[in-house]
């Protein structure tokens, strides 16, 4: 992982104030293929702050590194470049880790893959070769949907989104809602138990019990 | 007792001629068991002459069925949505065998002049062996499609994922242009661009050598290039750490030198986003040719003899194109690689002459 061009502070700085810059959200583009990299890094980077990476290791780095907003992901990444394996596997570290939206970027048309990753829960799905704009408008989309559910969050409300496989009863969807609301808010609150509990508005105890059932490690540092 | 005489010689007569008949019998039976037993190795020859190519091969055994007084034949053949059949020309009574699975259909069909006692099972000999052939040429066949597909769809899905990056770069880039604002944007886009021009370069060069599959003949621009500049920019492109020893320099083709030494260490960056390793390479500069090892602190290969093979791959949705144009190349420049498993990983060895053969 690296940030796109260690100059990108001072050249903007000098471009002035481009309109709708917001450098406070971080874009991460996740692509193995240099040269495309470097173009839509250059392209992004005159609203957002862009960070690159090349593969699953450099993504996850990045995500505990910085606190990204959006994630424009190629899915076929090495070592298994001609499969979506690699990028399902980053959209799940992301939905599981982050509150980053994901952009999938890809040259894989497939229904199978479009649904699995739909299902994983990205916020969009383009398929290469895309206008650059598309591009940029999915990713001001992604930002104003952070922003507004940022807002929503602040009003103390949180937003969650389960799939749900009607026929199997109500428990499995009130496991998974459970499941997803409290990781949601310990990640918020870099796993501060007591202020998370509050939060949700349970007892420590029950936090205790539940990040134990659900199998998670306390991560203070986590993003 | 002329009447005894006459017994006599009537029972020694007719000895004789059972025993004869015996001998005719014995004879014709042995006869026809050595015309038999010629035709089905004629037949065997014929599959071999046709290449094992079924339709090739039925169409050349009517002249070995007639040796052993087969009127007719018929056949039908029906896989992969292919259709080959052949109708009898008559109603007399025929042997015939048939399988059908679904996908394989296969009859073959026999219309002996004579088909009694031990012919009987003479016939069912060659129409036993008959039948095997066309079913394992066209198993055959089928494994062979299989095969066929499956490489090209692999190469196809490979090529198509890098044709649609190229296309995506033309289409971002094209947008980067257009929005150009002022002198530092363009600087900065040219140095974008500087950084894109390697790896744009190398994939290039990829796509057209994984279509090429085998080094051209076609003579190429050979330059003096080192190795060490060569392996740097690989390393960097693939932002891996790699300690680096030694130099060297041989007279080449620059792309090829690049595919040659991009396929190994693509494939040390595949292994080392999998597990965690230490990379290093060795260029030894000798008398008349230069010595890189390659040597990964990770898993050793399983099946070490089968990494060259062409469409051999052990990772997921591996083309198994890599290694294979490696060994190709190196060899085209009179060169040799080969790979070992070692105590704490694996080592890679090229030996490359100095000089372009």
């Amino acid at each position: 992982m690296k940030m796109a061009e260690n100059n990108s502070m001072t050249d903007n700085a000098a471009n002035a104030v481009i309109n709708n810059r917001e450098e406070s959200h971080k874009v991460l583009i996740v692509e193995d293929d240099t040269a495309l990299r470097k173009q839509v890094c250059f392209a992004v980077e005159k609203y957002y702050t862009v960070y690159e990476a090349q593969n699953k290791r450099e993504a996850v780095r990045t995500f505990k590194d910085a606190d990204i907003s959006v994630v424009v992901l190629d899915l076929g990444l090495p070592p298994a470049a001609n499969t979506p394996d690699e990028g399902l596997k980053i959209i799940d570290y992301v939905i599981e880790n982050s509150e980053a939206k994901i952009i999938v970027l890809t040259g894989h048309d497939n229904e199978d893959i479009t649904a699995a990753s739909i299902r994983r829960g990205v916020f969009d799905y383009i398929t290469k070769p895309v206008n650059t704009e598309k591009l940029i408008y999915a990713i001001e989309r992604a930002i104003l949907f952070k922003k507004s559910e940022q807002k929503i969050n602040d009003e103390g409300v949180k937003q969650i989104s389960v799939n749900v496989k009607l026929g199997d009863g109500l428990q499995s969807i009130r496991e998974e809602a459970e499941r997803k609301l409290i990781r949601k808010v310990l990640l918020e609150n870099n796993y501060n138990i007591y202020k998370s509990a509050k939060i949700i508005g349970i007892r420590r105890e029950n936090l205790y019990y539940f990040i134990k059932k659900f199998g998670w490690k306390i991560m203070r540092n986590a993003v | 007792m002329p009447f005894k005489g006459n017994s006599a010689v009537l029972l020694a007569v007719a000895v004789l001629a059972a025993s004869a008949a015996a001998c005719v019998t014995y004879y014709l039976n042995t006869l026809l068991r050595d015309r038999f037993t010629k035709v089905i190795l004629e037949l065997s020859e014929v599959n071999a002459r046709a290449r094992y190519d079924t339709n090739m091969f039925l169409s050349e055994i009517s002249s070995c069925l007639k040796k052993i007084f087969v009127k007719d034949f018929a056949y039908h053949i029906s896989y992969a949505g292919t259709n080959h059949r052949r109708d009898l020309s008559c109603t007399d009574p025929f042997i015939f065998k048939s399988y059908d699975d679904g996908d394989l259909r296969l009859s073959f069909t026999m219309v002996p002049y004579f088909c009694r006692g031990g012919l009987k099972t003479l016939y069912a000999l060659v129409l036993d062996y008959i039948f095997l052939t066309i079913e394992t040429d066209v198993l055959m066949k089928i494994r062979m499609l299989n095969d066929t597909f499956t490489n090209v769809l692999r190469v196809q899905v490979f090529v198509q994922h890098d044709i649609k990056n190229i296309a995506q770069f033309i289409q971002t880039s094209y947008y980067n242009l257009q929005n150009l604002k002022d002198e530092a944007d363009e600087l900065r886009y040219v140095r974008y661009l500087k950084d894109s021009y390697s790896p744009l370069m190398l994939k290039a060069n990829k796509i057209i050598n994984t279509l090429n599959l085998r080094p051209s003949d076609t003579p190429a621009v050979i330059k003096n290039i080192n190795i060490k500049d060569v392996i740097e920019k690989l390393i960097s492109l693939y932002h891996l750490k790699c300690k680096i020893a030694g130099e060297g320099s041989v007279y080449a083709n620059e792309g090829t030198i690049f595919l040659i030494f991009d396929n190994l260490i693509k494939n040390m960056y595949d292994k080392f986003l999998d597990e965690e390793l230490d990379l290093a390479i060795e260029i030894i500069d000798e008398p008349d040719k230069i010595r890189v090892m390659a040597i990964d602190t990770g898993s050793h290969i399983a099946d070490m003899e089968r990494i060259f093979e062409p469409f051999y791959s052990t990772k997921t949705g591996g083309s198994g194109i890599g290694l294979f144009q490696v060994r190709a190349h190196v060899s085209k420049l009179g060169g040799t690689v080969t790979a070992q498993n070692i105590e704490n990983g694996v080592r890679f060895d090229i030996i490359l002459p100095k000089a372009d053969a």
